[in-house]
């Protein structure tokens, strides 16, 4: 034995169990570290160590974080002593939680017979590591204040104040209050979900908006009491009208509008604005698309909001509803229109989705408005349909009376029988007759094409004039007026593709002793009922 | 609805019929069925009547008080007189210094695991070493847990040395960038990630001594913890298994999936000269969650208690929140006599 050997050898009978239990004592409370790190990484002590304390100097320098030295100390164990099975076991899951797999696995071979390494396995690599959580909250909140915001973007007025509504039920009567401080995303989030009512005061600066509003409201008259069936049918076709003509007339004046159902008396046509915009120019515009829409409506009354120029510095100006609130009288809801089913937060995103900030430049637009130099900019279904059915587009911009029938029948809504005599008895006349009716009845709810050209068929004499259509529609707006002074005003003239020549002749005009006979065997069949003479 | 957060200051909750009437301002904002209401928890001092206390009672819902902060501040007990014996045996159990060692080693045991287990995971997902060194780490002193006996001291210093290892490398367990965590801080948190964790170990700890009551044993006397004044050391010892299962895995998965967002909470600049007293540093703590940040961290926090979970004991899927009450449970069944050793939830299907 050389003296090397039996140096180390006199040394393995020292007995460390009073430096290991000093050891752990620190190590495993985390105490004194350093000082613990140096005795743990001393060689000479831990090489003479029996197994089971080498074992446990091993998961001692495991502890304090001496994670090679561990492996070392194992890696010793396993050399020295092969056939102590826990060390081979500590060695393999120390490499395989470092994420040295591959040496964990090659361990599998060089254990000696009788130590079980089966166990061990490399952990396969997941994709995140996240635990899928339940953040479905915190996405419907992060939705909702976004569409909070784009809403207070979008539909402000005065900053510092805006106006909360009151009601007294008991007497049916209704108001606003001001509230003098800026309105916040938790006040609109009480009128979204009906806890509040608030308006907004449109005058944001002196003299300027950023919001205008067409008010539709319907007629004093018509809002008592049930109405009867042409009535009704007459307000409904007013509104499929008003509907579909606010915005077209807005859109040739080069603005965009917002539809809201105010829920109670009619519809808000809101116009928002990128920047602020002078209010002048706002009632101006607006009182002019109000006015040529207005012309054609029976039912209903447009009024244009803001109704002042400015406001003085007392004064806060016109208010108008936000909105999607609730009426604190009749209780009922304003919609975007048209309406989509939802809860108040997929309702507010559908509405928003189409809502178009206008440009302040768009107030300097023309067309129907008549302010010169405005560029229109078509939808391309509107386009395409203005192209295939010019006789149905050329009656529905200058005929306000058909115009109501067509939107109609575009929206789905039955007609009743005398709307469909009108429509028959009008484009029935046109040389490409079976195609527009087909195409402007098909989307009836009882649409039979067989029993449109039954009735096609079946037409005779002369189109419909204005004055016998008005009669049947219950209007009492102004008839059309003509370039040229006709005899008899009908709707077709309004289209140059329709000329007398094309109107179906009637039997007796064609083939008169034909007609005679058909007479005179009428009279034979019905005299034959008649009591015989005595 | 089975558990009811009343998060506003200044509410007042008057009976109104079947119901519990929430009215602020004068006005009933929200009915709540009293029909089918298992957990009320009261943030911010409401106002109760004396009919509310009495349906409460008799109708035996938890109903548990948090401070304006989000700190725990007392609940309602109800007398559980019918329980006695099994106190009596709690008691006897956790005085016994061999097995109130044997207890905590579990416990203890069952919380290094969780957060080896929950590292090493992470480790693998992301190839971070220093992850995986500290999981080896901890499961080391895991494995040293055996030759502590029933030296409760060692086996506290222990669980206090594995939690700093966790804490050390908890900011590679945080890929929100947004997000910064320096240490765990507590009363008061220093920055958002320690709000949420504290707040979440207050709401884990009330649901654990609920559990605790709910099977008759008292919340009060412990093992891990030392007995101390109004302290519920069992629920405190009870809680350890949860924290990384249930609240360490909920608060980093919705900050690392971005759910929330740095803008959530409300900072304030800490007084240079420190905190006069307990109630300003309540007043003037330097970060908390913002009440739209509470409100929905809530809903999502009641979604996660709501999830299914395996529990290899009974066989069955429970919620999170039946697992705590399957463990209590079982602890039960240890302080009778019925079971050799307490074993802390296993968190099967994740090695």
């Amino acid at each position: 034995m050389n003296p090397a050997n039996a140096k180390l050898q006199s040394k393995a009978k020292v007995d460390f169990a009073l430096l290991l239990g000093t050891l752990r004592a620190r190590v495993l409370r985390g105490e004194d570290m350093e000082r613990s790190a140096r005795i743990l990484a001393n060689e000479s002590v831990w090489k003479v160590l029996p197994p089971n304390r080498a074992l446990e100097w091993a998961l001692l320098a495991q502890s304090a974080g001496l994670l090679d030295l561990a492996v070392r100390i194992l890696g010793h164990i396993n050399a020295a002593h092969p056939e102590f099975a826990p060390a081979w076991a500590e060695r393999a899951a120390l490499l395989t939680a470092l994420g040295r797999g591959p040496e964990a696995m090659a361990l599998t071979k060089l254990a000696p017979d009788g130590v079980d390494l089966s166990h061990v396995e490399i952990p396969t690599r997941t994709e995140s590591g996240d635990d899928p959580v339940p953040d479905g909250a915190f996405r419907a909140a992060r939705r909702e204040d976004d569409l909070l915001r784009r809403y207070l973007d979008v539909f402000r007025g005065r900053e510092d104040c805006f106006a909360r509504q009151w009601a007294n039920r008991n007497e049916g009567t209704a108001g606003y209050v001001p509230v003098r401080r800026p309105m916040t995303s938790q006040d609109l989030r009480d009128h979204l979900q009906g806890r509040k009512t608030y308006g907004v005061y449109l005058m944001e600066g002196p003299g300027t908006v950023r919001l205008g509003v067409i008010d539709a409201d319907l007629a004093k008259s018509l809002r008592t009491g049930k109405l009867d069936s042409a009535k009704r049918s007459a307000v409904y076709r007013d509104r499929d009208f008003m509907l579909n003509r606010v915005p077209e007339v807005a859109a040739e004046a080069g603005l965009s509008c917002l539809t809201e159902f105010s829920g109670g008396k009619g519809f808000h046509f809101w116009f928002a604005f990128e920047a602020p915009v002078p209010a002048a120019r706002v009632r101006h515009v607006l009182g002019r698309i109000a006015t040529v829409v207005g012309r054609d409506l029976t039912a209903f009354n447009l009024e244009v909001f803001p109704k002042q120029d400015k406001v003085g510095e007392a004064g806060l100006g016109n208010l108008v509803k936000l909105p999607m609130g609730l009426h604190r009288v009749s209780g009922k809801a304003s919609e975007f229109w048209p309406k989509v089913r939802g809860d108040v937060w997929a309702r507010l995103e559908a509405g928003l989705g189409r809502l178009v900030l206008n440009p302040a430049s768009g107030l300097d637009g023309s067309g129907p408005t008549g302010d010169g130099g405005g560029q229109v900019l078509e939808h391309p279904r509107f386009s395409e349909w203005t192209a295939t059915y010019p006789e149905l587009a050329l009656v529905s911009e200058r005929c306000p009376a058909l115009a109501g029938l067509l939107a109609s029948c575009r929206e789905g809504r039955g007609l009743t029988m005398r709307e469909e005599k009108i429509v028959y008895g009008v484009f029935g006349f046109l040389t490409r007759a079976r195609t527009i009716l087909h195409h402007a009845l098909g989307n009836q709810p009882e649409y039979n094409p067989h029993l449109v050209d039954l009735k096609l068929s079946r037409l005779r004499g002369t189109p419909l004039g204005c004055r016998r259509i008005h009669e049947l529609l219950g209007l009492t707006i102004d008839y059309c007026p003509f370039e040229k002074p006709v005899p008899y005003a009908h709707p077709l003239l309004h289209c140059p593709q329709w000329s007398t020549a094309d109107s179906p002749k009637a039997e007796r005009v064609n083939n008169l002793q034909d007609a005679l006979d058909h007479l005179r065997a009428s009279l034979d069949m019905v005299a034959r009922f008649l009591p015989a003479r005595s | 609805m089975e558990r009811v957060f009343v998060l506003e200051t200044g509410t007042y909750i008057r009976k109104s019929g079947p119901n519990l009437a929430l009215v602020r301002d004068g006005k009933t904002v929200e009915e709540v069925a009293l029909d089918g209401l298992r957990a009320l928890t009261l943030v911010g001092y409401p106002t109760l009547t004396a009919a509310v206390l009495r349906e409460l009672v008799s109708k035996r819902i938890e109903t548990v008080i948090l401070n304006p902060k989000g700190r725990f501040e007392a609940r309602l007990v109800l007398d559980e007189h019918k329980h006695v014996e099994r106190r009596r045996n709690q008691y006897a159990v956790l005085s016994d210094p061999e097995r109130a060692g044997a207890c905590a080693r579990a416990i203890v045991r069952g919380k290094l695991e969780t957060q080896a287990r929950f590292l090493g995971k992470r480790a693998t997902a992301t190839a971070n070493a220093a992850l995986a060194a500290s999981a080896a780490r901890i499961r080391a002193l895991q494995r040293s847990l055996d030759g502590a006996g029933a030296d409760l001291d060692l086996i506290r210093g222990m669980e206090g040395h594995a939690s700093n290892v966790y804490f050390q490398s908890f900011p590679g367990l945080v890929t929100n960038m947004d997000f910064e965590f320096n240490g765990r801080s507590r009363r008061p948190p220093l920055d958002p990630l320690n709000a949420l964790l504290s707040f979440t170990y207050t709401l884990v700890t009330s649901e654990v001594t609920n559990a605790i009551q709910r099977v008759g044993l008292d919340p009060y006397l412990g093992s891990l913890h030392a007995t101390a004044y109004g302290r519920p050391s069992l629920a405190c010892d009870l809680v350890e298994e949860w924290r990384v299962l249930l609240v360490d895995r909920l608060v980093l998965g919705l900050v690392n999936r971005r759910a929330i967002k740095k803008d959530d909470f409300i900072f304030r600049q800490a007084p240079k000269g420190g905190y006069a007293d307990e109630a300003e540093m309540r007043d003037k703590r330097p970060v908390e969650m913002g009440p739209g940040l509470r409100r929905t961290f809530l809903q999502a926090y009641e979604a996660w208690m709501n999830r299914q979970a395996h529990h290899p004991a009974t066989g069955k899927n429970h919620t999170h929140r039946g697992l705590i009450l399957e463990q209590a449970r079982l602890f039960l069944a240890f302080v009778m006599g019925e079971a050799e050793a307490y074993t802390p939830y296993p968190w099967p299907g994740v090695r």
